[in-house]
C-alpha cells in the first residue's frame, strides 16, 4: 500500500470528542478494554480539561502515520499502537454449522472512529441506509415490499463475510479517489489498517490465540 | 459498498432501479424487462470491488413471471416467504402490522 504522507488531518477539538460520545450507543458492545460511553461521558463532563486531552491523543493516534507527527511530539510506541489496533475476535454462531466472526475493538480506536466520521467530508450516499437513517432496515423492506406490489422485480443478494475479507488495498483505493478524498478518513484507514492487527481469541481454560489479520474491515 | 451502489445507480440511471444498502446487505428493485442485465451487472461490481456474492444465499421475487428467466439466484414466487433485513415482504399481514403500529403511535402521540 502507497504512502500517504502529503495528506494532514487538522486536529480535534473538545467539542469533536464531546460529540463523538454522544453519539456512541449505550447498546453497543462493549469494547475489548471495559470504557462504556457513560464512563467517557462521565470523565469528560467533569472536566472539560479531560475532553481537550483526550482530543489530543486520538489526534496523535490518528496522525502517526502521517506529517503532523513531528507536530505532535513523539509518536506513541509500536506497542502502544498494536493495543489500540488489537480485536477481540469472536464466534457468533450462525445456523447450525456456521459461524459469523465479529471484532470487538478497542474503545480509542471506535472512538476515534466516529470522531472521523463526525469530520469527515465525504458522507456515505443516498443508497445507504445504515448510517444516519432511523430504522434504516425497515425502510428498505418497506419500500421494497411496495415496489414489489408495483409489478418491479426484487433482487435480495448475499455476500460471504463482506467486511473480514474485503481487500484493503480495493477499500484504500475507494478512500483516496480525488472526489471522495478525505484528510481524516484516509488517515484513519492507514493508520487502522495499513499494518497488520492483531485479533485474539479466548478459548476453554484461559487459553488464548492471536490471529494476524492483514484484510478485513471492522464494523 | 457505497461505492458499489453508486456505480450501479449510475449504470442503471433513469431506468427505473433502486438500489439500497444496509451495511453489507444489497437490496435492488427493477423492472421485469431489465432486471436480468441488472442483476448480471450488480454481481460483476460486487466482484470488481471485493464481494464474493453468496449465489445461492441471494434470491430474487417478481409478482409477474419472468420471460426468458436464466436462473443466475434462485427465483423465489411471491407466495413463498421472502425475507429481507428481518421482515417478510411477500406476506402482506405485514403491511397490516405496519399499519396498526403506526395508528398506535399516533394514538399515543395524541393522549
Amino acid at each position: 500500500m502507497e504512502s500517504s504522507r502529503p495528506i494532514a488531518a487538522s486536529p480535534f477539538t473538545d467539542e469533536d470528542v464531546f460529540n463523538a460520545v454522544k453519539r456512541m450507543s449505550r447498546q453497543a458492545a462493549t469494547a475489548i478494554d471495559p470504557w462504556t460511553k457513560d464512563l467517557l461521558l462521565s470523565i469528560i463532563s467533569v472536566d472539560r480539561d479531560n475532553a481537550s486531552m483526550l482530543a489530543g491523543v486520538l489526534h496523535r493516534i490518528l496522525t502517526l502515520h502521517g506529517p503532523a507527527e513531528e507536530e505532535a511530539g513523539r509518536p506513541f510506541s509500536e506497542a502502544a499502537m498494536n493495543i489500540v489496533r488489537a480485536g477481540r475476535l469472536i464466534g457468533i454462531p450462525k445456523g447450525e454449522h456456521d459461524i459469523r466472526p465479529i471484532v470487538i475493538s478497542c474503545s480509542l480506536a471506535k472512538l476515534l472512529g466516529t470522531v472521523v466520521l463526525n469530520k469527515c467530508s465525504s458522507k456515505c450516499s443516498a443508497h445507504q441506509f445504515a448510517l444516519n437513517t432511523v430504522r434504516g432496515h425497515e425502510r428498505i423492506a418497506h419500500m421494497a415490499r411496495r415496489e414489489l406490489n408495483n409489478g418491479k422485480v426484487v433482487h435480495r443478494i448475499d455476500s460471504r463475510n463482506a467486511f473480514n475479507i474485503a481487500a484493503r488495498a480495493k477499500i484504500f483505493n475507494i478512500v483516496k479517489r480525488p472526489g471522495e478524498k478525505d484528510p481524516h478518513l484516509l488517515q484513519y484507514f492507514v493508520t487502522m489498517y495499513q499494518p497488520v492487527s492483531s485479533l485474539f481469541v479466548f478459548g476453554e481454560n484461559g487459553r488464548t490465540a492471536r490471529v494476524m489479520a492483514n484484510e478485513g474491515v471492522r464494523h | 459498498m457505497d461505492a458499489f451502489c453508486i456505480d450501479l445507480a449510475k449504470e442503471f440511471h433513469a431506468q427505473h432501479v433502486d438500489v439500497r444498502a444496509y451495511m453489507d446487505d444489497c437490496t435492488i428493485t427493477a423492472p421485469p424487462a431489465i432486471a436480468e442485465s441488472v442483476l448480471a451487472k450488480a454481481l460483476d461490481l460486487m466482484r470488481h470491488y471485493g464481494f464474493q456474492p453468496n449465489l445461492e444465499k441471494s434470491a430474487m421475487t417478481c409478482k409477474s413471471p419472468l420471460s426468458d428467466h436464466r436462473p443466475i439466484v434462485p427465483f423465489r414466487p411471491p407466495t413463498e416467504e421472502f425475507v429481507m433485513l428481518g421482515v417478510n415482504i411477500t406476506d402482506n399481514r405485514c403491511v397490516a402490522i405496519e399499519a396498526r403500529e403506526q395508528l398506535h403511535r399516533v394514538d399515543a402521540g395524541a393522549g
